[in-house]
């Protein structure tokens, strides 16, 4: 990670001869390399079976170098990308020294580089004609099942892996000269609970990586595999400078973040989590200190070192506002972070349970990087993305009525939380900050084909926004049980009922989570945070998504913006007037704003805040 | 009155191919755009042609329907919805088009929340009534909407009526009858297909662009015939077919991608005359290239068109990608010292330096003002003359801060800007399949034949054709147009007790349909009609289109189709899963009714082959060379000729690199390829 030299704070020299010096060549190159990783990306999403991957996009499709660094990515989710696929070939290297074309790896173990144990990765050692190692390519797919010991991918409440349950995979060979390894073919398939829909979305990943490795062939034997190996030193030292002067914008300071996850089981007073914050504009380095927090704990939220790396980097990529970094190996150089083993936000101890590591506690490392950034640096930064996971993204499990068949899938119905950033609103599906948005959420026609649920009503809610100059997304409100002759279960882990995501720069908190069950007379009782809720016909869960926070005071957010938002139904007059200062008569087609009004508002509650 | 005219208004130039069926002959210019008053170019284009009063058909490319989403200027329009999902044109399905670009703002949708509403309604996935319609709270809601002055429109789109349209239909008959001045667009007509979201930005927006469409489209029919233009007027569809005035204002969001499909109807003519069977077609003009490709000699078409990101129109819709990389994009340098081109571009105005109108910034086009590709005096056949010392000077700024010389720099602009395009091709082709080596690069628009010997050269294609009239090709098109109907509708059916007679109804009602909206237009003659489904193992989701016959549905031929659609994806993804059910997600069903086809001449072969009419030193990437430069017009059939050379002609300048070999076919096509 921390591999810049320490002494030469300069960019990297360009020494290549003529038009070369402009990258002509470098952008040819990475222009292929971005088509490779793309192209792998659409064969698994045009191929996958399970909606997971097919409607929600929850994979990602990398490129590496023979070394194991990060080469290039095309839409995949930053906390599966960023760290990770590095250590996870590392493993592939250490477990077989001798690579050969048509190997293929299965690998899952958080222990061993992977994010959680769900993510199952394929991963191809790109070996010449020659027999030499060349790249890697690697896809990591969210499976619907993965064996665990309940009909869910994420294990909030799981004491420890075997609690967990999930099967474990190693760089397990799983191809040789590109035939199956049919002995952990029947493995998966005797303990996956949808065992068609795992060897479908294990033959889409596999089509996905093996494009990638005929692909990278192909490049070597155009370009010749020595310039390749050039181009992509070239590359990596582009990318550093690109991240040096994004982060020379930025002022030096240092700060000291806390967060915490909400109680859950194993973590009955909650998981708090405390972070240092550097930034070095002088030597063009950012470092995140996550050594000073609680041990593994017997929960299903523990990060693995993946996610642990990467939550903290997805906070700077995000807080340094400047998009045009690309994010491998090279523009990593800038960025040291501090871990520690045995850490429940570093590295985890088997057998300590990762079941949730992508989402959950992560969060609480990214989300304070980005406010921790906007209080070293006015104008850089984020507010907080909001927690997950609501039932609303839970997953859901039975027998289809419909088909007799057992069915598992988590579904995307109803979550926000995007943050407010120094210009603009939050983006409203974000999903979580470690997904960036690009996840899908699901079609409610193609959810109730597929599943046999009824989603009874998806809205979002008023008043429910984190205030700020620039406000986080508000609340979805989604309502969906099962069809009739179906018992459905639905698993989820809801961060963020007790804490909300906090806003940066003066922006306020936006709104918890909440998870309900409407009974059959129509009454709410509230479930707890982390929760399996069975519904028979005529039950319905009820979800609450959290919200994103609020960046900048609240008062300073335009006046006429404010009138939309009242107008848009998002925020009620009174909010309009309490939070914000602005005064909105009601008038026959609509509101209007009262300036005067507004004025004298905005001018007490500037008197109230002053010290 | 034997002239067809093919008008295509762009945003810099309006172009004219008129064709006389009575003499052969075909004629092409071209005029400036009037981007305030499109109308005005079409009249003035018109006015100074000699052959006005023998106009027998007009065929326009409009850009009137995209303009009006893109500026937002069309209506503003009431949603209406299922009750509890009123929010679905807002909540969208996610996805960002820049990862870590966290203060990207998503294109807004095409309402307002203030104006969507909910219908107490309710039909579930086997398309049964679950809580039906009171047709009560429709008239109560005519009423509020009537009550909002501003509204003009109403887009209905409720949950599964693409399997139960009842609803839908009767919403649609009671706000006819309440509001009878307002659009009123359903989603079970604009665009009988599953997935909520996607149905209801594709209806919103044809109730979006209806009043805006339809008055603009009587103001041109009225301005026409002022101006003793009586001719019958057509306007291009996005499947590239033609549509008359009224059907154009009763379903606009048909003419979302109009203009580019005229490039696209032309190569597949160009297609046929040359026996070419795929082509990859290049489109470049002063500020976008559009690439698309025509296979097996047939227009490509996709389903999941964006008008913006996150703004899905899913009617077919001829499949054109669009990249910002033109002549006018600029050069620029990045933080990490590299050289960019584009997406930004000097356009028309200020446009490249050497324009001489104040731009300052070097572009692509003064790029190769430098390396001696375009000369100042014949730009666009001499009508206008380029500042090549003002091209230097941009040129030269840009290689002050990389510390190259200039020409080093012009050839580095270019050639990133052909690998912009060449990541564009890629994603057409490679991306999807497809390899290069069995297709033909079509190059066309102002900039194309100066670009297509470097992109076949870097994509492993092994030819280029430049067609004729490069720079009016999208009109040259409009005048091969047929009238065109697509109908698809989503089904749900399985390999597994596959409903066979279901489907052939389904499949009839279709063709039916088809068949009575090109005879509503007055098409009744040499009709087509071809059918496909769209197909998928169970449980993907995204599906495989499968051309089908007449008879593929009949009981005994049923397997065929099976296999048939194992093999497809075996051929597309690498694999197939023999015996796993396969879902049938989509039937469509497209009529054609083939209008007059002008004839294709071809050139005189007894003229003497073609001489240079001078020479330029023309810098390559392997130093400059003596390039030999000839006059398109000059050129004759057969005619052969090495690089390097440049040929000329008005709206354009085709380079042919060291190393290949230009060709003049019978037609007057040139061909470029490497040496045998």
């Amino acid at each position: 990670m921390n591999d810049a030299t320490g002494t030469d704070h300069g960019a990297p020299a360009m020494d290549y001869a003529g038009w070369e010096r402009a990258g002509v060549r470098m952008a040819l190159i990475s222009n292929r390399i971005e088509s490779i990783a793309r192209k792998m990306q659409n064969t698994l999403f045009r191929t996958a079976r399970s909606g997971v991957l097919n409607t929600a996009h929850d994979f990602s499709c990398v490129i590496l170098t023979a070394d194991c660094r990060l080469l290039g990515s095309a839409e995949s989710l930053p906390i599966h990308t960023l760290i990770g696929p590095d250590l996870m070939c590392a493993a592939v290297r250490r477990h077989h020294p001798v690579l050969r074309a048509g190997d293929c790896f299965l690998h899952n173990s958080p222990y061993e580089g992977n994010s959680h144990a769900a993510d199952h990765c394929l991963i191809v050692p790109v070996v010449d004609d020659g027999g030499t190692l060349r790249f890697f390519v690697l896809a990591k797919a969210h499976q619907a099942d993965c064996g665990n010991s309940r009909p869910t991918t994420y294990m909030g409440h799981a004491v420890d892996v075997y609690e967990e349950g999930a099967l474990i995979f190693s760089a397990a060979r799983i191809q040789s000269n590109y035939e199956d390894n049919q002995d952990l073919v029947r493995m998966c398939q005797a303990r996956i609970r949808v065992p068609e829909q795992w060897w479908g979305d294990y033959l889409a990943t596999l089509g996905a990586v093996r494009i990638g490795e005929r692909e990278l062939l192909e490049l070597g034997r155009d370009l010749g595999w020595d310039t390749l190996e050039q181009y992509t030193e070239a590359w990596f030292d582009y990318c550093e400078r690109k991240m040096m002067a994004a982060i020379r914008r930025l002022p030096s300071g240092k700060a000291t973040v806390h967060s915490a996850h909400d109680p859950f089981p194993g973590v009955p007073d909650g998981l708090p989590v405390k972070l240092e914050v550097e930034i070095d504009s002088e030597h063009a380095m950012i470092r995140v200190d996550l050594r000073d927090n609680v041990d593994c704990q017997p929960c299903g939220l523990n990060l693995s070192e993946g996610c642990s790396r990467t939550a903290a980097m997805v906070g700077i990529y995000n807080g340094i506002i400047d998009h045009s970094v690309p994010p491998n190996a090279g523009s990593f150089r800038r960025i040291d972070i501090q871990l520690r083993e045995n850490c429940a936000v570093g590295i985890p101890r088997h057998p300590y349970s990762c079941s949730v590591a992508t989402t959950n506690l992560a969060d609480r490392v990214a989300n304070p990087v980005q406010r921790a950034m906007a209080a070293i640096a006015p104008g850089f930064g984020m507010a907080e993305t909001g927690p997950i996971q609501p039932p609303g993204m839970g997953v859901i499990s039975g027998r289809d009525p419909r088909t007799g068949e057992p069915f598992v899938n988590q579904i995307f119905l109803g979550i926000t939380g995007g943050a407010g950033t120094p210009e603009t609103d939050g983006f409203l599906s974000i999903i979580h900050v470690g997904n960036a948005g690009l996840c899908r959420i699901d079609s409610i026609e193609v959810d109730e084909l597929h599943h046999p649920i009824f989603v009874r009503e998806r809205k979002l809610l008023a008043d429910s926004e984190g205030p700020g100059r620039s406000i986080g997304a508000p609340s979805a409100y989604v309502e969906f049980g099962p069809i009739e002759g179906c018992t459905m279960q639905v698993l989820y882990t809801a961060d963020g009922t007790v804490t909300p995501a906090l806003g940066a720069a003066g922006g306020l908190a936006g709104c918890v989570a909440q998870a309900k069950k409407r009974e059959r007379d129509g009454s709410l009782t509230t479930l707890p945070a982390c929760y399996g809720v069975t519904l028979e016909p005529g039950e319905y869960v009820v979800s609450h998504s959290a919200g994103g926070g609020g960046y900048g005071p609240p008062t300073a957010r335009a006046a006429e913006r404010v009138l939309n938002d009242v107008m848009e139904g998002a925020v009620t007059p009174e909010r309009a007037r309490e939070i914000y200062g602005v005064v909105v008569a009601a008038t026959t087609t609509g509101f209007a704003l009262d300036e005067a009004a507004t004025a004298a508002r905005r001018a007490a509650m500037s008197g109230e805040t002053r010290p | 009155m034997s002239i067809l005219l093919g008008v295509d208004i762009g945003g810099t130039f309006t172009d004219f191919v008129a064709h006389d069926a009575r003499t052969g002959e075909t004629e092409v210019w071209k005029v400036p755009s009037v981007p305030a008053d499109p109308i005005r170019a079409i009249l003035d284009g018109v006015d100074g042609y000699p052959g006005k009063d023998a106009i027998a058909h007009l065929r326009i490319g409009t850009t009137v329907a995209t303009n009006a989403v893109l500026e937002r200027q069309g209506a503003v329009v009431a949603y209406v919805a299922t009750k509890g999902f009123r929010d679905v044109p807002f909540i969208q399905r996610g996805n960002r088009k820049f990862h870590y670009d966290m203060s990207w703002v998503k294109p807004k949708p095409l309402a307002k929340r203030r104006h969507c509403f909910e219908l107490d309604e309710r039909i579930d996935a086997k398309g049964r009534i679950i809580k039906a319609l009171d047709e009560a709270e429709v008239r109560a809601l005519a009423a509020t909407i009537r009550a909002i002055p501003e509204i003009e429109a109403v887009a209905v789109c409720l949950l599964f009526s693409y399997l139960e349209p009842a609803h839908e239909l009767v919403v649609k008959a009671i706000l006819e009858a309440e509001l009878p001045e307002h659009a009123i667009s359903i989603s079970f007509q604009v665009l009988p297909k599953w997935k909520e979201y996607e149905r209801a930005s594709t209806t919103l927006a044809d109730a979006y662009l209806k009043p805006v469409v339809g008055r603009r489209l009587q103001s041109m029919r009225a301005r026409l015939d002022a101006a003793g233009i009586a001719a019958p007027a057509v306007l291009i569809r996005s499947n590239g077919g033609e549509m008359t005035l009224d059907a154009a204002a009763a379903t606009p969001v048909q003419l979302l991608v109009s203009g580019p499909t005229g490039g696209v109807i032309a190569s597949r003519h160009v297609a046929e005359l040359t026996c070419t069977d795929n082509l990859v077609t290049l489109d470049m003009g002063g500020t976008s290239t559009d690439v698309s490709t025509v296979l097996k000699r047939a227009e490509t078409f996709t389903t999941s068109f964006e008008i913006e990101w996150g703004v899905p129109i899913q009617i077919p819709i001829i499949d054109i990608r669009t990249i910002g990389a033109g002549g006018g994009s600029i050069a620029w340098i990045d933080k990490g010292g590299m050289l960019r081109v584009g997406p930004m571009s000097a356009g028309a105005d200020p446009g490249p330096a050497a324009y001489g109108k104040g731009g300052s910034d070097a572009t692509v086009t003064d790029a190769n003002v430098v390396l001696g590709r375009i000369d100042p005096e014949s730009f666009l056949g001499g009508k206008m003359h380029l500042d090549a010392a003002a091209a230097e000077d941009a040129v030269a700024a840009v290689a002050r801060k990389l510390g190259l010389s200039l020409e080093e720099t012009a050839l580095s602009i270019v050639r990133i800007a052909d690998n912009n395009m060449v990541g564009a091709l890629r994603s057409v082709l490679i991306e999807r399949g497809l390899d290069p080596r069995d297709f033909t690069l079509l190059a066309f628009g102002g900039a194309g034949p100066l670009h297509a010997a470097a992109l076949i050269r870097e994509m492993g294609i092994p030819r280029a054709i430049i067609p004729n009239h490069p720079g009016q090709f999208s009109a040259y098109g409009f005048i091969l147009t047929d009238a065109r109907v697509d109908r698809q509708r989503t089904i749900q059916m399985t390999s597994h007790a596959f409903p066979a007679e279901r489907a052939r109804a389904m499949l009839r009602e279709l063709e039916a349909q088809t068949l009575k909206e090109l005879h509503d237009q007055d098409y009744r003659e040499r009709i087509t009609v071809s059918r496909a489904l769209e197909m998928r193992y169970l449980g993907q989701n995204y599906e495989l289109e499968l051309p089908i016959g007449e008879d593929a549905l009949d009981d005994a031929r049923i397997p065929k189709l099976w296999q048939a659609f194992h093999a497809a994806h075996e051929a597309r993804f690498g694999f197939a899963i023999p015996g796993e059910p396969i879902e049938i997600v989509n039937l469509s069903v497209t009529a054609i009714s083939r209008t007059e086809r002008p004839a294709d001449r071809e050139l005189e072969a007894a003229m003497p082959p073609g001489k240079p009419i001078g020479e330029r030193a023309v810098r390559y990437t392997d130093g400059r060379r003596a390039t030999p430069v000839y006059a398109r017009t000059a050129l004759t059939p057969g005619q052969t000729i090495q690089g390097p050379l440049l040929i000329e002609e008005a709206a354009s300048v085709t380079v042919v690199e060291p190393g290949q070999t230009l060709t003049v076919d019978r037609y007057g096509h040139l061909l470029v390829g490497a040496y045998r």
